[in-house]
Order: C-alpha cells, then structure tokens, then sequence
C-alpha cells in the first residue's frame, strides 16, 4: 500500500536524524539505543512467541550469552566485535539447539517449556559466575576506543545507535517477510493447533527449532552490541528481567501483530526509563512494579493486548487494512 | 581417618538434605494442590513463599522475637493473601487459557518481586537468634534442633493435609475436583467456592514453609525464582498424585540441593538443581504432563 | 499395489486391547467404509494409520511404503490426509491461511500453494468464507474448512472420520456427491469411519466391520449389512450369550 511505505520511510527517515535531534546528547542516545536493542529482542521473539506460540522466557540466557561471548573476544583475544557479535549469535544458537531439541522432541509445551527456558538464564548466570577463566565474578572491561569501527568499539554512543537501527530495521523486514511466508504460515499452524498442524505435513519440532535458533541468534546479538557499547561485561548479563519483559511488551503488544509489540515496546521502554530515573532512586524497583500491573491488567481485561487497537488506529490513519495479518 | 571423615560429611549432607526436602515438600504442596485441583499454573509460587519468608523476618524482629513463633501470624494471614488472590485474580484464570494464566501470574511474580527489592533491598535477610539454636548430637552427625524441628513441623502438616484430603468432605471434593471438575459441578459442588478454599489452603502450607525454610537460608528478592522453579520441579518429578509423591520428590530435591552445596559450592547449587529439572522434564512420560 | 495394507495389527492400552490381529487392506481408487460399535477400535487404528500411535505388533503399508514408525507428519507427506473427528481448526488464522497450510505440502512456493488452497476451497464450496477467521465460523462450516485443508494437500489418501456426523440429510447427500465426485475425478482413495449408515452404505465400495478390536465382516455393503455377525455386534444377541 502507498501509504504503508511513504509511513515506512518517514519513520526510517526519523529514526535515521534522531540522535541529530537529540542534539548528539551522549545519556539520551546510549538510553534510545537501550531501548531499541530490547525492542529488537522483542520483534525477534515474535518468531517464537508470537507466531510459534512457545512461552519462550529463555531471552535473558541468550542476550547474556551474547555478551559474553563477544565481550570475551574483544577482551582476551582482541576479535572484533563484529565478529563477535557472529560468534555470539552462534554460540546462542548452539545452546539453543541443545536444549530446545530435546524439549521440542519430548512434546514440551506451555509452563513446562516456559519454566525450562527460565531454568536456562539460572543456569547459565550461574556457570559463567563460576567460570573465572572467561567471567567470574568480577567485570571483565573492554579497552576504550575513542573510534575504532574495525574493533567495533567506539565512545561515542552515536555509533551504536546506528548499529543497532540496522539490526532493529532487519529484524522488523525479517518477521514482516516471515508472517506471510511458508515458515510464518505453519508456525501460526502449530501455534493454534499443533496435531491438525503435524496432519498436514508441517514437520513441528523442526520450524519451531528454526523460529527457535533464529531468535536465539538476533538476542545475542543485541548482548554483543550492548556489551561493547557500555564497555564490560558480567554475569549479571543473564537476567530473568530481560526474558520477562521480552514477554511482557509482546504480550502487551498483541501477538498477533506486527507493529503491536514494537510500538508497544519502544513507548513502555521509554515509560520505564523515565520511571527509572525520577522514582528509582527513591523507590528501587518500581519501575518494574509497572510491568507487573501492565501484565496482571492486560491478561485479567485486554487479553488481545493492544495489537488489534494499533491496527484499528492505522485503519483511521489510512494505513493498511483491518486484518492485522495484512500488514 | 581421611575416609571416615570424608564419609561423615556425606552421610551429614545427606541427612541435612532429608530435613531441607522435608521442608521444600510442603512449599511444593500448595502448587501441586493448587495445580491439581483448580488447574491454575501459579508461575509467582515461589515469589509467595519468599514474601513468606520476608514476614518471618519482620515478625520475629518485631513482634514475637523468636521466629519459631512466626506461624502463628504467618500462616493466617496467608491464608488470607491466598482469598485475596483468588478473588482478585485467580478467579478470573481459572477458565482462561494457560498461556494467560502463566502471563498473569508472571506479572504477580514481577510485583512481589519489586515489591521485596523496594522494601527490603538487595541483601539477605536472615531471622535473629532462636531458642532452638542448639545441636544434637546422633554418633558422629550434628544435628541442627531448629533445622530438625522445622522438618518435624513440616511433616506433621503434610500428614494433617493427608489426612483431610482423605477423610474430610472438602478434601474428598478437591481430590474429585483434580479428577473431573465438571463431573462435580454437575453433582452440586459451589466450584467457586472449591477453589477459593483451595488457594488459601494453598497459600497458608506456603505462609508456614516460609518459616520453616527460614532456619535453613536466608532470603533475597531473587528467592523467588529459586523457589517457584525448585517447586516446579518437585511437582515435575512427582506427577500430580499423592502426598507421598510430593514428600519423596521432594526429599530427592533437597538431598540433591544439599550434596551440591557441601561438596561441590553452594553457588552451583542452583546449576545442579535447574538441570536436574530439565532432565526429569525430558526423560519423564509424557502422560504426566498433559494436561487433564 | 494397494492403497493401504493392514497386516496383523495389536494395539494395547495396559489392559484394554483395543485392536487384535487386525487385518485389512485398501485397493486404489476404492472407496471403503469402517464401521463398528462404539469403542470397537476404529479411531485407534487411524491414528496408527496416520502415525499418531504406533502399533504394538504388526504393521502398515500405504502405497506400498512401510509407514509403521513413520511420524504424522512424514506420512501426510506421502499425500495422506486426515480429516478429525473433533474437529481441529485454527483458530486466530483465516480460513484461506488454514487451507494454504495444506497447500503449502511439498513445496515452498507461495503461489502454487495458494492456487492448490483456492482450488481445494472452490470444490468444497466455502470459497466464500476464505477471508474469514476460523473462530467466527460454527461447527458446518468448520468441518467443510478442514475437509478444504486436507484437500489443499493434494492427497491420493483420504481418511475421514465421522465426516458427516451431525449434518441434516441434505447435507449429508450433498457431502454424498463431493466424496463420490473427489473419488471419481480426482481419483482419491478414500476410507472414512462413520456412524450414519445411510451414507456409509450408500457411497462405499466395500465396508468393514470391527468390533472390540477385531475384524469381524468384510464385504460388499450389501453382505455386511445382511452379516448376522454384524447385527449381533449392534443389537446384541437375541437370547443373551
């Protein structure tokens, strides 16, 4: 539709000159890019969550590898980020695969799949905590640059900004070209109905390990690109917070739309740094209490999240049409 | 010499991890109950059970000094939050899906959470000085008397829980309820009014094993998630069936979580405990998971 | 080669056998009926057939591949498709998504995939419904939908169950002659499980009976219905065991 892409390209356009409009503030940039970073994990976890249907709370574990494992790199072995940033992603993928075959082979679903993933960030916190060769308990910093594009390390948090535009805007393009492909259509196939899915010929451990890997990849690079930009690294980095919230602003979102959980996610991010900074230091925490009312809210009175709201909006605004599988 | 002491400690972790699964058994009752008869998936468990532990603190340095005492307030006013849960929110949860039930649960998870990091901060809270801070001693083992009653404590409520499952009429009408909950709406059961008891019943066993799993560890905010998957797990293992089932899944869990601690480190505890879950999810049938 | 080859098949749940040394075949090109009481093991062997159980003893031929430990999907892949007897939608999908599921088998193409889906559609009549999303539709319409989907998958093999249960009987005549014309122009195989007997006996080539897990009558319609073996396993016997 016209009006789709002239909408695309304002808001790329936008995107592109923002850290410009905000006037190349170093706090306000590294906050924007933050966001987006999570706003990536959230459109990857679609793959999985939203089109695949799998309560998948494992984006902390993936995220956190990331981190480790291109901050490791850079740190002990002096390999660029950008390769970094590959490794890690491989690396996720690597865990993912082992522990998602056998739990997609033995039929886990719903609390148990949801609780197993969660298990994963746990364990992994815990064995990178006691790895004191690569992490320990100790941050492991990486060497300052002022502007080294090659090491993919830079002080100037512009930088990452567009690195991580890029990887939000290719993962958008990703799930947009997904939800109308093969992979798209028979993921939502097992998420509404997995045996009249398998009856079909949909081969369901093998595309939920695709949507799987694929997520898994995109988080970790979001760890890598976030490690290399605040510049250290720790165990912390695998923290259930990051999965619940990934699910949270999905759901929030709408699960069945596009740019419900985007959206969605770059407004409640925002809300919750604001939180963060004017309350947090007084009330430690409450920032995070917002998402637990949010969630309680939406689950107990607007199950659909605001998915279908967004798309009633751009219905008005004479954007795409009402099914929101059309966009 | 080396050999026996080496033997010793095992035989001493060992025993610890007895008394610790003692205890873990009734902190996983009241999911499997809840579980069981209401079909409700309470993802924040473990959140509950650390707020009860956070009560046992303030309790006993407030009020009643000695957190042997703390039952007595605990365990009612439990009971209470379990009431004011259902009608807030579990209530609606029961006929939702339980993708719906995990999301909204997770955010009562999200809420306790910060709540106890707003409230108490990041560092552990242990409670004071108790009266029974004395050992015995059994040959060779120490055994902790606190720690020992608390185990004592635990069972005896498990046997009381057994034996109202067993004999009373609300017990039978729950374990029927875990069975077939149409069959027993349609034979005149206040449904409502079933699960509404189920959950304070749920929540007054976590009230009181938050005070007891107090004589064995600290508490922090990040509790919680120690507690909801190892509760998990322990229902994982034991399948949704019996008392006893629960009693020894639970015992395995907490001498596994004991053996970890002693001799490996108590930091890889949680790896051993979290893969030991993974494990049982992938090597169980799967008939124990399916949903009814 | 036949269609489909049952070969001394034994299904056990602990106690309950509820399929003993069954033996049947399937010619290609037939269209067969599989009738019995309920409970007498119809459903379980499906689901054998369509590799959501795996026998106990015994095994399965469809178009002479042995599919006995194949998973459902390997077997749907062979063009083999199901039809459930509670049905199975998809929910928050439209019904042109739902089909397109099954004509998406084989191949990656979306094109072909949507041409097989809108075929499918037209032929059962509900092309009209393909905008909508399965959650609107009731019970009628959802049942034609997954008949559409088996459909779009372009099966040389359909296994029907209870496709007629519930339907008026000029919905049944109807559903009638689209079986009979998928049967006659399209050349599908077809064996469906079914209670209605007037439709059973009507289409069918050959029909068999089951009862408490045993084949118990093969034949004609016609035979069957006069197997007193048959009547006895519905009505009883007339003066007790």
């Amino acid at each position: 539709m016209e009006k789709n892409r002239i909408f695309t390209a304002i808001a790329g356009a936008a995107a592109a000159v923002f850290p410009l409009i905000l006037g190349l503030n170093e706090y306000y940039v590294f906050l924007v890019t933050l966001i987006m970073l999570y706003t990536t994990i959230v459109v990857a976890w679609q793959l999985i969550g939203g089109l695949g249907g799998q309560l998948d709370l494992g984006a902390g574990a993936y995220h956190g590898l990331g981190a480790i494992v291109t901050g490791y790199l850079m740190v002990y072995h002096g390999i660029s980020g950008w390769v970094g940033l590959f490794a890690g992603g491989l690396a996720a993928a690597g865990v993912a695969f082992v522990i998602g075959y056998p739990s997609f082979r033995f039929g886990l679903r719903e609390v148990w799949y949801a609780l197993s993933s969660l298990a994963l960030v746990l364990i992994l916190q815990k064995i990178f905590l006691l790895w004191t060769d690569v992490a320990g308990p100790l941050e492991r910093y990486i060497p300052y640059a002022a502007f080294d594009p090659i090491f993919m390390r830079s002080g100037y948090k512009t930088f990452y900004y567009y690195i991580t535009l890029a990887l939000l805007a290719a993962t958008l393009a990703l799930v947009y070209r997904v939800r109308k492909n093969k992979l798209g259509l028979y993921l939502q196939s097992i998420r509404d109905n997995e045996e009249a899915a398998e009856m079909l010929g949909v081969d369901v451990r093998k595309y939920k390990l695709i949507a799987l890997l694929v997520y898994s990849f995109i988080a970790a690079m979001t760890g890598g690109i976030y490690t290399s930009m605040v510049g250290f690294y720790h165990p912390t980095l695998f923290d259930s917070w990051i999965s619940i919230q990934t699910v949270t602003l999905s759901i929030a979102g709408g699960l069945g739309s596009l740019w419900g959980p985007p959206i969605t996610s770059l407004i409640l991010l925002t809300v919750q740094e604001y939180l963060r900074i004017t309350l947090g230091a007084v009330i430690i925490g409450l920032h995070q209490v917002i998402f637990g009312i949010i969630l309680i809210f939406i689950i107990l009175f607007r199950p659909e999240g605001l998915g279908p709201l967004l798309d009633t909006l751009s219905v008005r605004l004479g954007l795409g049409s009402k099914a929101s599988k059309e966009m | 010499m080396v050999a026996t002491e080496v033997f010793t400690s095992f035989i001493q972790y060992v025993v610890l991890g007895l008394m610790l699964g003692g205890v873990y058994a009734l902190a996983a009752m009241g999911l499997a109950l809840l579980f069981g008869v209401a079909n409700l998936i309470n993802f924040a468990h473990g959140e509950y059970i650390m707020l009860a532990m956070y009560m046992t603190y303030v309790v006993s340095l407030g009020l009643l000094q000695d957190p042997v005492l703390s039952p007595i307030v605990t365990v009612p006013v439990f009971f209470i939050i379990g009431v004011l849960t259902y009608l807030g929110v579990f209530k609606r949860l029961v006929t939702a899906p339980p993708l719906s039930q995990i999301a909204a649960t997770v955010g009562i998870l999200v809420l306790l959470r910060n709540l106890a990091l707003t409230i108490w901060a990041a560092e552990p809270k242990a409670p004071p000085y108790t009266v029974f801070a004395t050992s015995v001693s059994l040959g060779p083992l120490t055994i902790p008397l606190d720690k020992l009653l608390a185990t004592v404590v635990s069972i005896a409520a498990l046997l009381v829980l057994y034996f109202f499952l067993e004999r009373s009429r609300l017990g039978v009408a729950m374990r029927a309820a875990a069975d077939d909950v149409e069959a027993i709406s349609l034979m005149g059961v206040d449904t409502g009014r079933l699960f509404l008891t189920t959950t304070g019943i749920s929540m007054a066993m976590v009230g009181l094993s938050g005070s007891l799993i107090m004589t064995f560890q600290a508490v922090t905010p990040t509790s919680g998630l120690l507690f909801g998957l190892l509760t998990w797990a322990i229902v994982a293992l034991a399948g949704l069936g019996t008392v006893r089932g629960i009693l020894v899944s639970a015992i395995i869990f907490g001498v596994v979580d004991s053996l970890a601690s002693g001799l490996w480190d108590p930091r890889g505890r949680e790896i051993v405990l979290y893969g030991l879950f993974i494990l049982i999810l992938w090597v169980r049938p799967k008939g124990l998971f399916g949903r009814r | 080669m036949k269609a489909v080859e049952v070969v001394n098949v034994t299904k056990k749940f602990g106690a309950l056998t509820a399929l003993s040394n069954v033996n049947m075949d399937v010619d290609i090109g037939e269209i067969v009926g599989l009738i019995g009481p309920n409970g007498a093991g119809k459903t379980t062997l499906f689901n054998i057939l369509t590799g959501f159980l795996k026998p106990d003893s015994g095994s399965v031929k469809i178009f002479g591949d042995d599919v006995t430990n194949l998973p459902p999907h390997k077997i749907a892949q062979k063009k083999v498709a199901r039809s459930f007897q509670i049905i199975k939608p998809f929910p928050s999908m439209t019904v042109l998504e739902a089909v397109m599921v099954g004509g998406y088998l084989n191949t990656g193409d979306e094109k072909t995939a949507r041409e097989r889906a809108v075929e499918a559609l037209k032929m059962v009549g509900v092309n009209h419904l393909r905008d909508r999303l399965a959650k609107e539709l009731n019970t009628q319409q959802l049942k034609l939908v997954e008949l559409a989907r088996c459909l779009a998958t372009q099966p040389r093999l359909l296994l029907l169950d209870e496709l007629v249960a519930g339907l008026t009987p000029a919905e049944v005549d109807r559903m009638s002659e689209l079986i009979r014309k998928l049967n006659a122009e399209k050349g599908i195989t077809i064996l469906l499980v079914e209670h209605v007997m007037r439709f059973v006996m009507k289409i069918s080539n050959r029909v068999v009976v089951l009862n408490y897990g045993e084949v118990i009558s093969v034949g004609t319609p016609e035979e069957v219905s006069r197997d007193h073996k048959v009547v006895e396993a519905y009505l009883g016997t007339k003066a007790g065991a």
